[in-house]
């Protein structure tokens, strides 16, 4: 697709002419607009739109037993596939066209992401342990294997997930490694949220929970680390020279009050690769990555006492990680008025996204979405949700 | 980010230097400070020779200062020794002390750099029974408070040492994470840590407060 007329943001600096996405001969008029990298969600779990605002203000694990767990039992691929669709929507109307993303019935949210028209990487939650959709761990890794083998090199892909240290014991986490470089995918899992996690995992291994990652080979370039929160600069190095990528999600920890802050500038001075993620809308309270911007470079300063860190050109970096997409907002959008900085202004004041455009396809014009009907789906997703709070 | 942890081996110094090694910082020293009073207000006195110990556990290079007992000066040695430093900031276990706090601020601030207190206002009965579960073994080593006998000398707080202090709380108000002095605490084993302190004491006892008397402490 040409886009002609641009002023878009290259990743470096602002320019204005034209630019192509994708292949097609398809023209698409970017006057009066601001053009930006789409946003890369690097880490989430799409369906749980379903479970936005329950529990809200619980302690983390009061929170998941009372509240989570419980709606997750009665989970079903339709209910997974109406959440997804939500979150999809929301992701749409933010500016987001990629995502990393873990959880049940992913073959329901690939279906989504398809009919959609972004792009995602895929994961099952892979535990020790069996629950309302795999009786164990061997049963998910068959699970994740079956994903896997209906990889195709499309827009959307799997890859594995074991969940974390904590659910997962040695064995597992080393199966799903294999299964990883089997398939040569991405594995994903979440790592160093919580003190508790960190200390645990010290008591049982001796070892940090990144360094044991790295003890049992589960670092390399292909490792996605989500929230990395609590890290020594032992783990910093160490993640560098694996190439791993990390992804921060603040609004999630802040929301579910973990205490620790991703050591950003240290990563970034170590050459670690850190992208940004909303986590689910269960914990956030929404996929809007412009906030999560915005959330992640004040949490970043404010921690520091440092007004230089986290500015909004390592934001907007981090927030559109690979992206090979384009999102556009107004330049009369009263938030992005004046245009001293435009960058600024898209991190800090926001302004609403128009148009998103993925793969050389057109998926929303003027705030209309072109894959589905809105509509229909935020009334199907309310009977969802209705139905999954019984 | 450097970093200077001010370190008296008490549980609330230990918490924040751990918080801070987690932050992902270089802390680079920890910074004792033996006060020539008894009585100082900005310093943690009792088993404060017990640091020496927990710095070679822990891996950090132990900076020792000596400040006088004049509560305006005492803070004079300690500024200068972390001008030298050349550190970016302070970490220090403040957790409730507008004193505390306030003067460490405004020394960071005449030496331009940060003064940093992780646990400042956290929920102290949260923040206590966190430390404890999280493997901290925090040894009372001072009571100065009704409720707190001679009995409470040398013990580890557990979750049933919790709950006492939780009763004696309702009771009589007394900060469970001893914030206002009602005791003073050496954490002798934490995750940070890589060899337990063992400490051989006597208790001192007189009327209503007590301390322990190290008699031998080693690494185990």
């Amino acid at each position: 697709m040409l886009i002609r007329n641009a002023t878009y943001y290259d990743g470096r600096e602002i320019k204005k002419g034209d630019i192509r996405n994708g292949d097609s001969d398809e023209e698409f008029d970017a006057s009066g607009k601001f053009v930006f990298p789409a946003f890369n969600n690097g880490h989430t779990h799409l369906a749980m739109t379903l479970m936005r605002g329950a529990g809200d203000g619980e302690k983390l694990q009061q929170w998941l037993d009372n509240t989570i767990f419980p709606m997750e039992q009665h989970l079903t691929p339709e209910l997974v596939y109406r959440g997804s669709m939500l979150g999809l929507l929301e992701m749409i109307k933010t500016g987001t066209s990629s995502f990393i993303d873990m959880y049940y019935f992913a073959e329901e949210t690939a279906r989504a992401v398809k009919k959609a028209g972004l792009r995602a990487t895929l994961a099952t939650p892979i535990t020790s342990f069996g629950t309302p959709y795999y009786k164990d761990a061997n049963d998910a890794l068959k699970i994740a294997e079956r994903q896997l083998k209906s990889n195709d090199g499309g827009p959307v892909q799997f890859c594995v997930g074991p969940h974390s240290i904590y659910l997962c014991d040695e064995e597992t986490l080393l199966k799903a490694k294999a299964l990883a470089d089997k398939y040569q995918v991405k594995l994903t899992t979440h790592v160093s949220e919580t003190r508790k996690e960190c200390v645990d995992c010290h008591e049982k291994t001796g070892m940090w929970p990144v360094e044991y990652l790295g003890s049992i080979g589960l670092l390399d370039r292909n490792t996605v680390l989500a929230h990395a929160a609590w890290l020594t600069k032992m783990e910093i190095k160490l993640l560098a020279d694996s190439g791993a990528t990390v992804i921060h999600c603040p609004t999630s920890n802040m929301k579910l009050a973990s205490g620790g802050v991703m050591p950003l500038p240290e990563l970034m001075a170590a050459g670690v690769k850190v992208g940004l993620g909303t986590d689910g809308a269960s914990s956030n309270n929404s996929l809007d990555m412009r906030e999560e911007m915005k959330t992640g470079s004040l949490l970043q300063k404010s921690h520091r006492w440092d007004a230089t860190v986290a500015n909004a050109r390592t934001m907007v970096s981090m927030a559109t990680l690979d992206s090979k997409d384009m999102a556009f907002i107004s330049l009369d959008d009263v938030r992005m008025l004046p245009r001293h900085d435009l960058i600024s202004n898209l991190v800090y004041s926001g302004g609403i996204v128009t148009d998103l455009i993925v793969n050389g396809r057109t998926i929303m014009k003027d705030r209309v979405i072109l894959t589905f009907d809105e509509e229909i789906v935020k009334k199907e997703f309310l009977d969802a949700a209705s139905e999954l709070l019984g | 980010m450097k970093v200077a942890a001010l370190f008296s081996g008490g549980k609330d110094s230990n918490y924040a230097l751990f918080c801070a090694q987690h932050y992902g910082w270089d802390v680079a020293y920890l910074v004792s400070v033996f006060s020539t009073s008894p009585e100082s207000y900005m310093y943690h006195v009792p088993a404060i020779e017990l640091t020496r110990l927990a710095a070679e556990s822990i891996g950090l290079p132990l900076v020792e200062v000596v400040t006088p007992p004049e509560p305006e000066a005492e803070l004079i040695p300690l500024k200068y020794r972390l001008k030298e430093l050349g550190v970016d900031c302070i970490v220090s276990g403040a957790l409730a002390s507008e004193y505390q706090r306030r003067r460490l601020d405004q020394i960071c601030q005449d030496i331009g750099i940060k003064s940093f207190a992780p646990i400042w206002h956290k929920n102290q009965k949260d923040y206590i029974r966190e430390m404890v579960e999280e493997g901290f073994e925090v040894m009372i080593t001072g009571c100065y408070a009704e409720g707190l006998d001679e009995a409470w000398l040398g013990r580890i707080l557990d979750e049933k040492a919790l709950s006492t202090l939780d009763r004696l709380h309702d009771k009589y108000g007394i900060s469970v994470a001893g914030e206002g002095g009602e005791y003073e605490s050496f954490v002798r084993y934490g995750p940070h840590m890589s060899r337990r302190v063992h400490v051989e004491f006597e208790k001192e006892w007189k009327r209503d407060s007590g301390k322990i008397i190290v008699k031998k402490a080693w690494l185990e």
